[in-house]
Parts: structure tokens; sequence; C-alpha cells
């Protein structure tokens, strides 16, 4: 598909930027992508003066998986509670949830289970290393704690979230995991422990739950550094609860009427509490610039906002900023020699 | 064989659609009644011994050992509402050898390499090169349905110069939810 740019200078793509401009591309590309890009690791560098041993690779070897088997029925439509466990407690209340930790290894696996903190930084939820305790974990036991579990089989153990009478308001995170850790190396070595958690928000107050809220601040269509289009949402949680975000975008009205979408929200983003974070939407490269009309539909469980914005990418910058440069040196080299012409005219007769 | 696993997950998803059932209102005096729900699991790869990372002579400049971890698979049939997701996070201890100074958790860096989709989600390697503290090392947003994670991460120790020879012993933990 190949659509005219609306209104710009050379509609080419990079094929048509001559030979001295692709340099150039190169380069801003370049300069940007090691300006922007994740931190490369200054070790990978020296792996040539390795000489590895045992790099005895196996095939996976069969996994153990945690799930949620009870759902309150009051939150039994929202889609959240079905994955974790999510729900408003008053002080001194009591819930039982069963997990179902299943096995698809060849051979019977030791499983611990056991509850540890959690936090939402930067729009991920972060389990907090090994028995890490907060307020939360102080309150929530796992029976069994630790199970055999057989080959293909399955495990079910009943987590207990008990609140004091005198537990603070507010919400507070976990997770609980199922942790088994490979045998300890003869010899030295490392041990590897891999662990599959259900995440715990705990909302704690009197009366009814605080109401989850949030607002679209701004949409604003742009480019990656790789000259894909993208609608980046600002969302701002204006509620009382950590949200898990979710959503779509529908462009409509475009160039020659056309209409494109939905588009996945590139989310799993979770909000905390009064947190603001950028949610991005990519598109494909052949999207046209615009404008657009932008209908951003984001969601948390069953909460649901909408954004309508007018939206133009900006022109696919790269291929053509080397021709405005080109074109700003022609322009600049030519009043330059314009204005020594000039001031030379000028100045013989005062000279001689 | 991908698709076929692919199959099964959605089988278990589709299963869990199928077979919702009301539980026993077990502590009705205490909370709201619950239902069933019979989905699928979120899982993670049951680690293999790892092994020996890879071998250097002391030097006085120091230099990196670097080997493979053994993949590592997130399998997601838990039917999740589209645009929900995953994070997969990465700590490790200090590396001990029989006598002498450790090698802190903060010289030891994880490289995910490429990683093998299966389903509709976007996964992000964070590549973390410190290792101190729980950080995030694959996640997987803009999920639509089961999907699953195939990759094969690297592990990157700094070892400085002078370090005693032996073998140095460490955790690894891997934590998905």
């Amino acid at each position: 598909m190949r659509v005219p740019l609306s209104g710009q200078a050379c509609g080419g793509g990079a094929d048509r930027v001559p030979r001295f401009a692709r340099g150039v591309l190169a380069a801003a590309v370049a300069a940007f992508t090691v300006a922007v890009g994740a931190p490369v690791s200054v070790s990978t560098a020296a792996q040539v003066a390795i000489a590895p041993v045992a790099t005895g690779r196996a095939e996976p070897a069969g996994s153990i998986g945690v799930q949620l088997l009870d759902v309150p029925l009051t939150a039994y439509d929202d889609p959240r509670a079905r994955l974790y466990i999510i729900d408003h407690l008053h002080p001194g209340t009591t819930i039982h949830r069963r997990i179902e930790i299943s096995n698809t290894t060849a051979s019977n696996q030791h499983i611990v289970i056991y509850p540890a903190a959690a936090a939402i930084s930067q729009g991920a939820f972060v389990g907090a290393a090994a028995h890490t305790p907060n307020e939360l974990t102080t309150w929530t036991s796992v029976l069994p704690g630790a199970s055999n579990v057989p080959s293909g089989g399955h495990a079910i153990a009943t987590v207990t979230i008990a609140v004091p009478r005198d537990a603070p308001g507010g919400e507070q995170y976990g997770v609980v995991w199922a942790e088994t850790r490979s045998p300890p190396p003869t010899g030295g070595g490392i041990t590897q422990v891999s662990r599959v958690g259900i995440r715990l928000y705990l909302s704690i107050g009197p009366g009814g739950a605080p109401a989850s809220n949030f607002t679209i601040n701004s949409l604003t269509g742009g480019r990656s550094p790789d000259g894909q289009p993208v609608v980046v949402a600002n969302v701002h949680n204006s509620g009382g609860r950590a949200l898990d975000m979710s959503g779509t975008m529908q462009l409509s009205a475009g160039p020659g009427g056309l209409s494109a979408g939905p588009f996945a929200a590139n989310l799993g983003t979770t909000l905390a509490i009064g947190a603001t974070e950028p949610i991005t939407i990519m598109l494909d490269k052949q999207i046209p610039d615009g404008p657009w009309h932008a209908l951003v539909t984001l969601r948390s469980g069953l909460l649901e906002r909408s954004a309508r914005a007018t939206i133009t990418f900006p022109t696919t910058g790269t291929p053509q900023s080397p021709y405005l440069i080109i074109a700003g040196l022609v322009i600049l080299l030519l009043a330059g020699i314009v204005a020594a012409l000039f001031v030379r005219r000028h100045r013989k007769p005062a000279g001689f | 064989m991908k698709s076929m696993r692919m199959g099964a997950l959605l089988l278990a998803g589709a299963a869990g659609v199928l077979t919702l059932g009301l539980a026993g209102p077990a502590s009705a005096a205490e909370t709201s009644a619950t239902v069933t729900v019979t989905g699928g699991a979120l899982s993670i790869t049951v680690p293999a011994s790892a092994g020996n990372l890879g071998t250097r002579e002391n030097s006085v400049l120091g230099g990196t050992i670097s080997g493979p971890l053994g993949e590592v698979q997130v399998s997601d049939a838990r039917a999740a509402a589209a645009g929900s997701g995953w994070v997969a996070t990465v700590i490790s201890t200090a590396f001990t050898p029989p006598s002498g100074p450790t090698i802190g958790a903060a010289e030891v860096g994880y490289t995910a390499g490429a990683i093998t989709k299966v389903g509709t989600a976007t996964f992000t390697a964070n590549n973390p090169t410190n290792l101190t503290g729980v950080v995030a090392a694959v996640t997987a947003t803009g999920i639509t349905g089961d999907n699953s994670a195939t990759w094969d991460p690297t592990i990157n120790v700094f070892v400085a110069g002078g370090m005693a020879a032996g073998v140095y012993s460490g955790t690894i933990t891997q934590s998905v939810s």
C-alpha cells in the first residue's frame, strides 16, 4: 500500500534518498539509538576470552504453574479478579482463596508456597526478593506451605488473609509464590530458583471499596526512533486503587476517508495510586500521516474511559531531514555568497 | 511442537470458559461467596542444574565470564483479558568462593537474547546489568489470550583482577507474576 503523504514535499521513502543523504540518515539514526536505547552491557565485549565449560543446554524441563480457583461472586465480571486476588476488606475480616499449583515436569517437584511483598514502580508490578515481608504478608498465610507435587499432577493450597482490627487503611500489594529450586550443584556453581505467583491487591478500610478512577490527560502522535508511528496516551490514576490498564485505539476520518484499527494499546502497565504513566500504541509504518480522528478506549477491570483527539503523525522525519538539512545548507551558502558579493561590491568604492 | 503446545493452551483456556461452577460458600460467615473458575495457569520452567557458567584464568585487569543459564519459558494460559500482562524478574546473590572475597551481584548481568513468541503479546527484554535487587528481565504487554515466551538467558559475571581461584557459588532467582 502506497499512499501519498499529505502536503509534504518528497513523498519517497529511503530508496529515493541520495547516497550522501543516506549516510547522514544512518549517522543520525545511529546517534539516536545510542542515546535512547538500553544501556549496552560492556561485559559482552569481553566474551572472547572465555572458555565455556559444561554448557549442557537442556530442553525446557517442564514447568510449574499457578492459578486462582476462587473469585468473589461480587467481582465475577471483573477480568482482573479472575487473575489476581483483588479485594476490599474491612479491618477484622478474613478471606480464603484456593490456588492450584501444577507440575508439568517429568518428575516430582517439591514446591514451596508463601506470600511475599510487592510494589508498583514505573508502571510494573514487581514482587520483592525471597520472603520479603510487608504488613499484608504478615496477615497472609498459605496452607500447605510446601507440597510434593507428582509429575503431571497438581496440588491445591488455601490462601488465608486475616486483616487485624487495627489494620491501617489503604491498598497493599503482595504475591503468593510457588517456588522450586534446582538441586545444589556438586562442587559449587549456580543454584537456580523459579517462582510463579498470583498477585495480591488488597484494599483495607471501612465501608465500600474506594472508587477506582483514571483520566486520559493527553493523546499525542509521534514516531519511534525507527520511524514507526506511535500514539502516546498520558494516563493518571485519580482513584483509590491500583489499576491494570488495557485498551485499544481506533483511527477514523483519515486521508481519503480511511479508517484503521482497532490497535491494541501496548500496556500490561500497572498504574499505582496517584501515578501518571505514558501508555503507547504502536502502529504500522504504512499508516498514512493523517490527520486522523483517534479514539482511545482504556480500561482497568470494569472501569472504562475514552479520549478523542485529532492526530497527525510527524512526517517520516528521518528520510526527509537530510533534504531539509541540505536545502538549508544550500540556502545558507547562497545567502553567504550573495552577502559576500554585496559587501565586496559595496566596499570597493569606499576602499579606493 | 510449538503449535501443538499452543493448541493445548487454547484447549485449556476454552475449557476454562466452559467449566464454571459454583463452589460451596466455604466461609460465608466471614466473607462473600466465591465462584470457582477452572481457567489455565501462569507457569515458568523448572530450572535445570545450571552447572558452570565458564572458567577464566585469573588476570590483573579482570574480565567477564559469560554462560547460558538454561532456557526459560513462561506460559500464560489464563485466558487473560485483552491488554493484560506479566512481568518476569531476576535477582542474584553474590557469588562466593570456598575462601576469599565474593563477587557482588552488582557485577552480574542478564541478557535475555532472542525471545520466541507464541500468541499475541509484546515481549520486551530489559537486559539488566546489575542484579543486586529484583529487576524486570522480560515484560509481556498487550496480551490477547493465551501466550508464551521462550528465551535463553546469558549471565555475564565481571571478575575483577586478583580474585582467588576456585569455584564461585551463587543463586539466581527468576520469578513471574
